[in-house]
């Protein structure tokens, strides 16, 4: 038996976040670290409702934006299969403005678990931790 | 009764019994008596008195079997004493087993916690062949077994005595006349029987994957394929009594098969739990994440904002339906429905 594990998605129920966004950040989490590749298929919707204990409208709608999003094709016989998906093309001068969007969305992210409470020291080794995960499977 | 039947219902009501006494053993890592309960919980001095208690309201319930089936033997008509052997004994273990379930989850849920919110599951599509274990020789090879008995009996068939012992017809009457009805009438039920468990090896693909899930659906499938196999033994050896006469069953060959049979099938969990497969060790802490108030008794899955309809069992070995879901009663009335129409078929067939 492989000692290889399948490719797993988590949902919190308690969560502000919405289950269908979470089922999106997860999917999609895994389709960027390449968990999941190119001609995988996913469970049907119900089948993956039935799993996570959500209503099966919440798992359609997360198929359909990834579809959107060109990660997906959901075929009525082959069901949900992770497609091909070229790199996006991105100028210098995008590239910049995207990473600066991203620095500061973790800057607001940060200062809104800090007013929840939360050690700026814990928050720090939270991105350190991230960082390092990212260096150790590249 | 002959001395035969009293050794096999005694020998099926404390076999039953042994099932019973080990049911708790081969619930998942996460629940103690059908309630969710906190990692490491069942090593407790508390978990290990409640688990004692069920396992001396067991055996007092099974020994009780034995005890009431040597004197009804004895003194009871025929008729009453095979009711009372057959159908009230084996049942002591269980009710008493389910009593003795009942009472301990009671005792376990004042240390009940909160299932985790986090729910995680496999992306990974099942496949047949991934949860039915043992290659195709091993699932046709009950099949074979019977038809290799009944082309036994087609090629015999001057030799047996007409009118026929016939198994299935105790213990009102013991003969029929040479017909194919009597002769195949047993091989042919026991393979519907063996189709019907075979049937039920696919809905390991309809339940909800749990942490584990592959590993324990094998398991499942390879306790029901042992059922499968001491059925067909037992099918195959028992309906070539027509051929033998009653002392082919109740000799000592006979009683060795069939309660042979019945033992090792009965212990054949206990022996899965023993030797591990039934995946418990290292199985994911985080099990069965339902809440514990949708278990009525611990024993009936009842929760609306659950959209499965099969879900595995807190207790016991299999799968139940969550009564919650209109599916779930329709499926239940067509099998009740089916097995109402095929007793009702074999009684007037018979």
């Amino acid at each position: 038996m492989s000692n290889v594990q399948p490719p797993a998605l988590a949902v919190d129920v308690d969560s502000d976040v919405p289950i269908v966004q979470q089922i999106v950040n997860g999917l999609r989490r895994l389709l960027v670290g390449g968990e999941l590749s190119p001609g995988d298929a996913l469970p049907s919707s119900r089948a993956l409702a039935r799993d996570l204990g959500v209503h099966f409208n919440t798992v359609a709608q997360a198929y359909r934006t990834l579809e959107a999003e060109g990660w997906l094709a959901l075929k009525r016989r082959a069901g949900t299969v992770v497609l091909e998906r070229p790199a996006p093309e991105l100028d210098a001068r995008n590239a910049q403005l995207l990473a600066r969007q991203f620095s500061k969305e973790l800057r607001d992210l940060r200062a809104r678990y800090e007013a929840l409470g939360v050690e700026r020291r814990a928050l720090d080794a939270a991105i350190e931790a991230m960082i390092d995960d990212r260096r150790n499977s590249s | 009764m002959t001395l035969f039947d009293v050794l096999f219902a005694i020998a099926m009501t404390l076999a039953i019994g042994v099932l019973m006494l080990f049911t708790p053993a081969l619930s998942r890592g996460s629940t103690f008596f059908a309630v969710t309960v906190p990692e490491g919980f069942a090593g407790s001095p508390a978990a290990r008195d409640i688990h004692r208690r069920y396992l001396g309201i067991t055996a007092i319930a099974t020994l009780a079997g034995p005890i009431l089936i040597l004197p009804v033997s004895w003194w009871l008509s025929r008729d009453l004493a095979y009711g009372i052997a057959y159908g009230i004994g084996p049942l002591l273990p269980v009710v008493g087993g389910l009593a003795a379930f009942v009472h301990c989850r009671g005792m376990a849920l004042q240390y009940a916690r909160e299932p985790s919110a986090t729910r995680t599951v496999s992306l990974e599509r099942d496949r047949l062949v991934d949860i039915v274990p043992g290659r195709w020789w091993l699932h046709a090879g009950p099949y074979l077994l019977l038809l290799a008995a009944m082309g036994w009996l087609a090629l015999q068939w001057e030799s047996i005595p007409d009118p026929a012992f016939v198994p299935t017809r105790l213990p009102e009457g013991t003969t029929m006349a040479r017909a194919a009805f009597a002769v195949f009438g047993l091989p042919l039920t026991m393979a519907l029987t063996l189709a019907v468990c075979h049937a039920m090896m696919p809905l390991g693909l309809l339940i909800r994957r749990l942490p584990g899930h592959r590993q324990r659906v094998r398991s499942i499938n390879a306790f029901i394929l042992g059922v499968i196999w001491a059925m067909a033994v037992m099918g195959a050896y028992d309906s070539l009594a027509v051929l033998y006469g009653e002392r082919w069953i109740t000799g000592p060959v006979g009683l060795a098969v069939n309660i042979g049979s019945l033992v090792a099938v009965l212990l054949l969990p206990v022996w899965m739990l023993a030797t591990g497969r039934f995946a418990r060790p290292g199985e994911p802490a985080q099990g069965d994440r339902s809440p514990d108030s949708a278990w009525k008794l611990g024993l009936i899955y009842f929760n609306p904002d659950d959209p499965a309809v099969w879900v595995e069992k807190r207790f016991g070995v299999g799968f139940t339906l969550n009564f919650a879901r209109p599916a779930a009663w329709l499926l239940l009335t067509a099998i009740l429905a089916a097995t109402a129409a095929l007793v009702i078929w074999s009684l007037g067939a018979g």
